[in-house]
């Protein structure tokens, strides 16, 4: 269509417009994050030269100052303080942040454009991926011999506790950073999200939580696992300080991000956009947001206690004076199991917005899915001591705990309900996103029966502390949650890159990655059946085989990985340009232009029915249909019998 | 085809960066000292009836790791100079099965054990030998380090070897002085073992804290080959 | 307007007629789902029943045994769950798939069916029964672990950054090697000097951390003899990998041999052996 009016993007803004931001930008915070940071190390330094706990102080204090300075380099606090002085952004102040008229340069800045978030979003978290999953090849290539002497033990458990927190929370941000960013609000019909300078924060702020935890590798590694249990991190070298101002960083900007997709949601929907016309993705994004505002505060309290412990001695977790480590165990599961729900449900909403999209049917059981969504959310919140089964906690509870992490495996099984579904008797369209349903389902499968072995008491006797745990785990959130992202990023990339990404290519890597992860996580179960303990740099004779299986498996995975990233580079630089709408499909995101206009929306949409209207009569193909939708099979169909 | 080969480069050059990651993270092994021990040679003996090779371990144990007490390089280069450290190097070599004596010079100071059960020697042969004298146990309250090398993970053979030495309280920076601890034990079948410190003399929780937590300096490995 | 009972049996004919319909038997849409469910089943059960034996190692303990029997009992009871999701997967693939990828063009809708009462009531109500199922003999097992008895062996284990030992109270003995006799009941006592450790009796089908600071507490009773190994099994530092000991169920007679040979004298091996410490 063409359009005589002018673009909002081409707005020529005044030589004064944006005020400091024209001067910030990633190249200026990282420097003035340094710089910051370097002072803070002087201070400290001069300070609590001769303290006992000087190594401990120096390290928090001169991290604290990294991020606060990245931040203040980056533009975080202009807003803030423009304000506390009496005055506000001018309109080409907001346009100027929004990335009006500096083109490509825009995405090295703080930028409060949601396209632009979610875009450096998508490529922070291939860059943590990347990261995490070079240092799972050194724990994988370590594991080949029983008395493999390639990494010490020390640069191991380093290495495993690194490689875990990377992960955890590269797979936190994976669908909520770059889809609940760029694609939610356009799904909602939004010019953009609630808070856009909010967002860019959030996005900013992971980015400063990153430095610390890759410098505690000089800093004499942290040796207790991501989970960092005390009293073991209390005793852990200066390494673990950084690593505990990573977590408390980087839950800041979770929460932010979480009140913003929570707040959009429910504000700035478009006009006919009611709640039950929302497509299921933004269902699991907010879902998922709520529990990650309940779960999140738990892993800072747990943390901040941690410093104190370490740098001025206070006793939370101490045993001779009184702490318990118990303290540090509920208060960290207390998180850590609602995070698995965070990081799983986005990536379940997008996983069945493919399924819809490619059976070209509507999603089976809307309603009961949006009720196992919630119902996942608020069981999460009350399973957490499965973990904690053979800590010697609370022996009576562990019948409650069974049954509650028992009881979810219900409102997940909705979740195969509703795929399956979706695809009886649909008419399935094998695009490369629909590939990643399939693996979806075949893992998650895998991936949720054996989290029923683990909520028995009995079983988990055997198997806590175990590689079959470690499996579990991977079976669920790289099996399930980060193929489900995959999905989404091969089914949303023509809308955020205008590209489309190469099949045959992408088909190449999805056999790697499937074949990939069932060899590399069967082995696993296997050392696990075998009595294979978790975090170990050697091991037993008896568990060579299964970790060489598990090794080989590991190298056919890094081989579809890395397939994959080659797909998405070169598709991103020369893909054949798409469409605006390429799977023909019915949610909002796919009625607007690509590349999407600054806006979102040149006209205003309004929305008479939800984005499942397939197979619906008078339902075009790429058009919502024009009437209310009927649900089930009824002979009185619309108005048109 | 040619998407096939740029795929193909980009996935090995992709391998090579993380080889090259994995290289970085060997060569770090958190600069522990370079080198093995190979224990000399003093001929051979018969043990329960049998003929083996008889070696000598020699080590030292140093209230720090500057390395200004054996007048000569740090015994960790670029490691912390003020943690004590076991030397020349924390790694050694002895044939498998061989008759093994080993001759501690330890000049540290030291304390009280957390646990009894490591005052008293385990697997050794023969009579323990502290300051020239025949001695049933050390000292509880007063032990400066231990020797504890324990038998392969999983592997049930009764390899176990575990012996304290005294503190030298008075003089841990007197180069003549040293405690003198010597001690043999028979060396496990062809393998890997690793061997740390049970003295707690570290800071923090359990005071295996800092130093007793940095590999190298109180833990290392005995090969016997 | 048709009333909600013929709604009802309206929907059911519309989804479900068409799958029973289409020449023999054997080609009918059920019956392919069905014969691809049944060879997925047979497969999962066949593995849950002959895998994990083979590679579990021996137990020597009743709660050994029902840890094993849980894994394979949970497989069998999973097959078939899970056989029904592949089986419909894979089923859409063979006869749903209307357009490959290499097209750019959609196929034409799929039948507008948003949900459907009944399968999804269905669907809950069998994951509610599996769970209670579930339930049921976990509930039941960890019910079988009951507080010990009379005569009971007390064993005291220390953990400590990275060794474990082992004291026989009143004995005065105090060793790195877990020795137990068979067919009594042994109840650990386990604390550690310093951060958490995992004390993992592996063969005896039960573990506990050991917590700094507090005294934990696990009763199993042997009743095979032989070999078991015990291994940490919570992260404790820098060789957490070797904190590995022995341990080996042994006939009373053996046991009270052991002791002696560790230097515990005759009367305070009688009496514990009696279980009077």
């Amino acid at each position: 269509m063409t359009i005589a009016a002018p673009r909002l993007e081409d707005t020529k803004l005044g030589p004064k417009a944006g005020g400091l931001y024209r001067h910030q930008s990633f190249f200026v915070a990282l420097p003035f994050g340094i710089f910051t940071a370097f002072i803070g190390w002087l201070v400290s330094h001069a300070l609590l030269q001769n303290s006992n706990w000087g190594s401990d102080m120096v390290v928090t204090v001169t991290f604290v100052s990294w991020v606060i300075g990245f931040n203040a380099g980056i533009g975080t606090f202009n807003a803030p303080f423009r304000w506390l002085r009496g005055k506000d952004q001018t309109h080409d102040d907001h346009l100027y942040a929004a990335g009006v008229g500096q083109g490509w340069k825009r995405y090295w800045k703080y930028c409060t454009d949601h396209k632009v978030v979610g875009t450096q979003y998508l490529v922070l978290v291939m860059t943590l991926f990347f990261v995490g999953g070079t240092l799972a090849m050194m724990i994988r290539t370590q594991l080949i011999t029983p008395h493999s002497q390639f990494l010490s033990p020390q640069t191991y458990n380093a290495i495993v506790t690194v490689h875990g927190m990377v992960m955890i929370i590269a797979t936190i941000i994976m669908v909520s950073g770059p889809f609940a960013n760029f694609i939610l609000p356009i799904m909602l019909g939004a010019k953009d999200m609630a808070f856009p300078r909010l967002n860019a924060m959030s996005l900013w702020v992971v980015v400063s939580a990153v430095p610390p935890i890759l410098s505690t590798f000089v800093l004499g590694g942290t040796d207790s696992g991501w989970t960092t249990y005390a009293p073991l991190s209390v005793q852990s070298p200066p390494a673990q300080d950084a690593f505990s101002i990573t977590i408390i960083t980087f839950v800041v900007s979770v929460t932010v991000a979480g009140i913003n997709t929570i707040v959009t949601t429910f504000t700035m929907r478009t006009k006919g956009m009611s709640m039950s016309r929302l497509p299921i993705f933004v269902w699991g994004s907010i879902v998922a947001a709520a529990v990650g505002l309940y779960a999140m505060p738990a892993f800072l309290m747990a943390h901040s206690a941690l410093i104190t412990d370490r740098v001025v001695g206070t006793s939370f977790y101490a045993p001779a004076q009184g702490g318990a480590g118990w303290l540090y165990e509920n208060v960290f599961w207390i998180m850590g199991h609602p995070e698995v729900y965070v990081i799983l449900l986005p990536a379940v909403g997008a996983i069945l917005e493919v399924a819809s999209t490619f059976s070209r049917k509507p999603l089976f059981g809307y309603k009961v899915m949006i009720g196992g969504i919630i119902g996942v959310g608020v069981l999460s919140i009350m399973v957490w001591a499965h973990h904690m089964f053979t800590t010697g906690w609370a022996p009576s509870l562990a019948d409650p705990f069974m049954l509650t992490t028992e009881l979810i495996s219900i409102p997940t099984g909705i979740i195969f309900l509703c795929i399956i579904g979706t695809i009886w008797r649909g008419s399935i369209w094998t695009k490369l996103p629909m590939y990643f349903l399939y693996l979806f389902l075949w893992n998650f499968i895998i991936g949720g029966v054996t989290g029923i072995y683990l909520s028995d008491v009995p079983a988990d006797q055997y198997f806590h502390g175990n590689m079959f745990v470690t499996a579990h785990f991977h079976y669920t959130l790289l099996g399930g949650a980060m193929i489900g992202a995959t999905g989404a990023v091969c089914y949303w990339f023509p809308k955020m890159t205008g590209r489309m990404l190469n099949e045959r290519v992408g088909k190449w890597a999805f056999w790697f990655i499937a074949i990939g992860i069932q060899i590399t996580y069967y082995g696993q179960f296997w050392e696990g059946f075998e009595g294979m303990p978790r975090r170990v740099a050697n091991y037993a004779p008896l568990f060579e085989t299964a970790n060489q299986v598990s090794t080989t498996g590991a190298y056919i995975l890094m081989t579809g990985w890395l397939i994959l990233l080659y797909n998405i580079i070169h598709s991103w630089h020369k893909g054949e340009i798409a469409s605006a709408n390429p799977w023909h499909a019915k949610s909002l995101e796919w009625h607007t232009l690509t590349p999407v206009p600054l806006e979102n929306f040149l006209v205003d949409p309004v929305v008479t029915s939800d984005p499942y209207g397939y197979g619906e009569p008078g339902s075009v193909p790429g058009a919502p249909a024009p009437e209310p939708a009927v649900v089930g099979a009824s002979s009185n169909q619309g108005g048109s019998h | 085809m040619k998407r096939t080969v740029s795929t193909v480069l980009f996935v090995l050059l992709g391998a090579v960066v993380i080889a090259a990651i994995g290289v970085g993270f060997w060569s770090q092994a958190y600069r522990a000292p370079a080198g093995t021990q190979v224990a000399k040679s003093l001929g051979t003996a018969v043990v329960n009836g049998k003929t083996v090779p008889h070696v000598e371990l020699d080590f030292s144990t140093y209230p720090d790791a500057s390395g200004t007490m054996i007048g000569g390089q740090p015994i960790h280069p670029g490691g912390n100079p003020s943690w004590p450290a076991y030397a020349p190097t924390n790694k050694f070599q002895v044939p498998a099965g061989a008759l093994v004596t080993v001759k501690w010079n330890q000049y540290d100071s030291g304390g009280a054990l957390n646990n009894n059960y490591f005052a008293w020697p385990h697997g050794i042969y023969g009579p323990l030998v502290v300051n020239g004298k025949v001695t049933d146990h050390i000292d509880l309250s007063n032990v400066g380090h231990t020797f504890t090398v324990r038998g392969e993970p999983g592997v049930d053979s009764g390899f176990f070897v575990s012996v304290a030495s005294p503190a030298n309280g008075d003089s841990p920076t007197d180069t003549s002085k040293p405690q003198t601890v010597e001690f043999s034990f028979i060396a496990g079948a062809k393998g890997t073992y690793a061997w740390n410190c049970e003295f707690p003399c570290g800071l923090s929780i359990g005071g295996f804290g800092a130093v007793m937590s940095s590999y190298g300096y109180m833990s290392g490995y005995l090969y016997a080959v | 307007m048709p009333s909600d009972h013929d709604h009802k049996r309206e929907e059911i004919a519309e989804e479900v007629a068409p799958l029973f319909e289409g020449g023999p038997i054997w080609r009918r849409p059920a019956a392919k789902i069905f014969v691809i469910w049944a060879i997925m089943t047979a497969i999962g059960v066949v593995i849950g029943v002959m895998l994990p034996v083979h590679i579990f190692p021996k137990m020597v303990s009743p709660q050994g045994k029902d840890a094993l029997d849980t894994v394979v009992f949970f497989t069998v009871l999973a097959a078939p769950v899970a056989a029904f999701v592949y089986a419909i997967g894979l089923y859409s693939l063979l006869a749903w798939r209307k357009m490959s990828g290499k097209s750019d063009t959609p196929p034409p809708d799929g039948p507008p069916h948003r949900g459907s009462g009944l399968a999804e009531a269905l669907w809950v109500g069998a994951s509610v029964v599996l769970v209670i199922v579930l339930l049921i003999w976990g509930m039941g097992f960890l019910a079988s672990e009951t507080a010990p008895q009379n005569n009971v062996v007390q064993v005291n284990v220390t953990g400590q950054q990275w060794f474990w030992t082992y004291s026989y109270p009143g004995t005065g003995v105090t060793s790195n090697k877990l020795v137990l006799p068979v067919n009594r009941e042994i109840q650990f006592n386990i604390t550690s000097m310093d951060v958490t450790h995992g004390f993992w009796p592996v063969e005896l089908g039960d573990q506990i951390d050991a917590n700094p600071g507090f005294i934990t507490h696990i009763t199993v009773e042997p009743n095979q003899l032989g070999n078991f190994d015990v291994r940490c099994s919570q992260l404790c530092g820098l060789y957490h990998a070797y904190m590995y000991s022995h341990g080996q169920v042994v006939t009373s007679s053996q046991f009270a041999t052991w002791l002696q040979d560790q230097g515990a004298s005759v009367s305070s091996v009688t009496s514990y052996a009696l279980g009077k410490n």
